[in-house]
């Protein structure tokens, strides 16, 4: 195989899939929320300060794959 | 299309064994600013704030009440000036990413790569960038181009052959994995010296022994922190900067149309919360991991939570989720 | 490692320089800020509190004028009671007095009266016996008989008898 189409694909399948979990994870986050705020809308603003801190986290995941996939673009 | 990535920052100069490297000069930069900036309206402080004041002491407050808040009345005013300086240095160091000129002011290093661009139809930002740049070290600058005829597979991949050529003079500290995990390392450190301190080495060992066939496992726990956190701080700030070049290489490819040129304010905007975001997360699971490490443990884990308010509690759940 | 930008002396650069920054930032930037913060936050504790104080001051004088201001409406209670005891005394003194001296009157007055009609009788039986030995007189000098001389003490008695 072309060493640039299997650097493209691999990077490709990185990101590809290393961004489902953190999707998943983020859109249960907000739907938590979302409950949340709906049940105690007093509460909104406590909620969202840790539901985007949470959020924030489980993005990292997706940006670490997002930095593999650079890696193996560019640098490998 | 040509973008310019580059995973590690570029070296600009030798300064005897130390590469001064374009995050490095910004890195400083960054900081002589912050400190004059909010040491100027500190040291001007009135008990009646003026406008600058306000926004300093909106931030500090903020600040003051979430390590508060986490670590209680004593360890919070002892991790403060620890938290405080890392929140607002990578704040502010983010939105960095979002200036124009950051990353797209370039030095030539190889001189027959010189060639005028200026007038050559450069796209929109060009003319922005014009009246940003210096001339730096009698080096000649140039400004970023976007060569839109290249497609951009091949010239996404063949960028890498002639990157030494591209040397942008500003890039965001935290695009640096050397910066991030500088700051990592220190709040490692800072970690095991508070534990220490309360509990002495022993009480620190014992309590990272707490059921003994863990300790292999929280010590690698404890490591990979400093891997979680710096990882995580130069992922979202090279994300955004990569997304930005992207966007900005995608703008610069529509050259007939206007409403393409309000996409990036779109991206920008995401940027700043990011930013923000990934500050406070870092600041925050700082501010975690020394009361954790300080906390007493004289019994179970319950007695964690009461010690910590709510947002220590849920951080505490995220923080575990998180290693 | 050196694929993702490591580099140990850019580290070790990077590490003192943050470590000397969160030192000056504390120094001249953010303590001095939280000294600002912590001292207005002190001030307006320590107002709140004098207002507090003031309050609890204002409420104790309010008391104060409250138990003073009752204290002065039992007092003229006190007085109005006591003049309109003094004044009835001094109406039934008056009353007394007053009918003591109408007894007064009205007995010297019947003395008076005693006194005159005693007068008067005396005075009558005076001019009664005057009248008598005016008569009597008559009777002598005109030596009248018995019958005439009846006939006129008769007369004279009934004169003074009228």
């Amino acid at each position: 195989m072309d060493p640039v189409a299997a650097k493209a694909i691999g990077a490709a399948i990185a990101i590809g899939v290393g961004g489902l979990g953190p999707g998943l994870g983020i859109g249960m986050a907000v739907r938590g929320a979302m409950d949340a705020i709906g049940r105690n809308p007093e509460a909104a603003g406590d909620v969202r300060t840790t539901m985007i801190i949470g959020a924030a986290l489980a993005e990292a995941v997706a940006i670490y794959a997002f930095v593999i996939a650079i890696i193996i673009a560019f640098v490998v | 299309m040509e973008i310019h990535i580059s995973v590690k920052p570029e070296v600009l100069f030798q300064l005897g064994p130390i590469g001064v490297t374009n995050s490095m000069l910004t890195m400083f930069i960054m900081m002589a600013l912050l400190i004059i900036v909010f040491g100027n309206i500190a040291r001007k402080a009135k008990p009646v704030p003026s406008r600058g004041q306000g926004v300093f002491e909106l931030i500090a407050e903020f600040l003051l009440d979430l390590v508060e808040n986490t670590g209680g009345k004593k360890i919070g005013r002892q991790v403060f000036p620890l938290v405080g300086g890392i929140f607002i240095f990578i704040a502010f160091s983010n939105y960095t990413g979002i200036l124009p000129g950051i990353g797209t002011i370039y030095l030539k290093s190889s001189p027959e790569a010189v060639h005028s661009t200026e007038g050559e139809g450069a796209p929109a930002e060009g003319d922005g960038h014009n009246s940003e740049a210096t001339p730096a070290e009698g080096a000649a600058f140039q400004v970023a181009s976007i060569d839109t005829t290249v497609s951009p597979a091949t010239g996404a991949f063949a960028e890498e052959e002639h990157a030494e050529e591209h040397l942008p003079l500003f890039r965001p500290p935290n695009a640096d994995i050397n910066m991030t995990l500088a700051m990592a390392v220190l709040t490692f450190t800072m970690v095991q010296v508070a534990g220490i301190r309360a509990h002495g080495v022993g009480g620190r060992i014992k309590h990272l022994a707490d059921p003994p066939f863990l300790f292999p496992i929280e010590v690698i726990g404890e490591f990979s922190r400093i891997i979680s956190l710096s990882a995580r701080l130069f992922g979202n700030v090279f994300a955004g900067e990569v997304l930005l070049g992207v966007i900005y290489a995608m703008v610069g490819a529509m050259k007939f149309a206007i409403l393409p040129l309000f996409l990036p304010v779109v991206f920008i905007g995401l940027e700043l919360l990011f930013g923000t975001i990934q500050a406070l997360v870092f600041a925050l699971l700082t501010l975690i991991y020394i009361t954790l490490a300080s906390a007493s443990h004289h019994g179970d884990h319950d007695e964690e939570h009461d010690d910590a308010h709510h947002p220590a509690t849920t951080g505490h759940a995220t923080s575990g989720a998180a290693d | 490692m050196g694929a993702l930008g490591l580099d140990l002396w850019g580290f070790i650069v990077q590490l003192i320089a943050f470590i000397i920054f969160v030192w000056l930032f504390w120094k001249f930037a953010l303590g001095p800020i939280t000294k600002v913060l912590d001292e207005r936050q002190k001030n307006v504790r320590e107002s709140l509190e004098a207002a507090e104080r003031m309050k609890a001051e204002m409420a104790a004088t309010a008391a104060r004028n409250e138990e003073i201001l009752a204290e002065a409406r039992q007092q003229a209670g006190q007085i109005v009671a006591q003049a309109r005891e003094a004044s009835d005394a001094t109406l039934a003194r008056a009353r007394e007095e007053a009918a003591k001296q109408s007894d007064l009157y009205l007995e010297r007055a019947q003395a008076t009266l005693r006194q005159e009609t005693e007068q008067a009788r005396q005075q009558l039986r005076q001019e009664v016996a005057d009248l008598s030995v005016m008569a009597a007189e008559k009777i002598v000098r005109k030596n009248l008989d018995k019958a005439a001389q009846a006939a006129l003490i008769e007369e004279a008695l009934a004169q003074a008898g009228n």
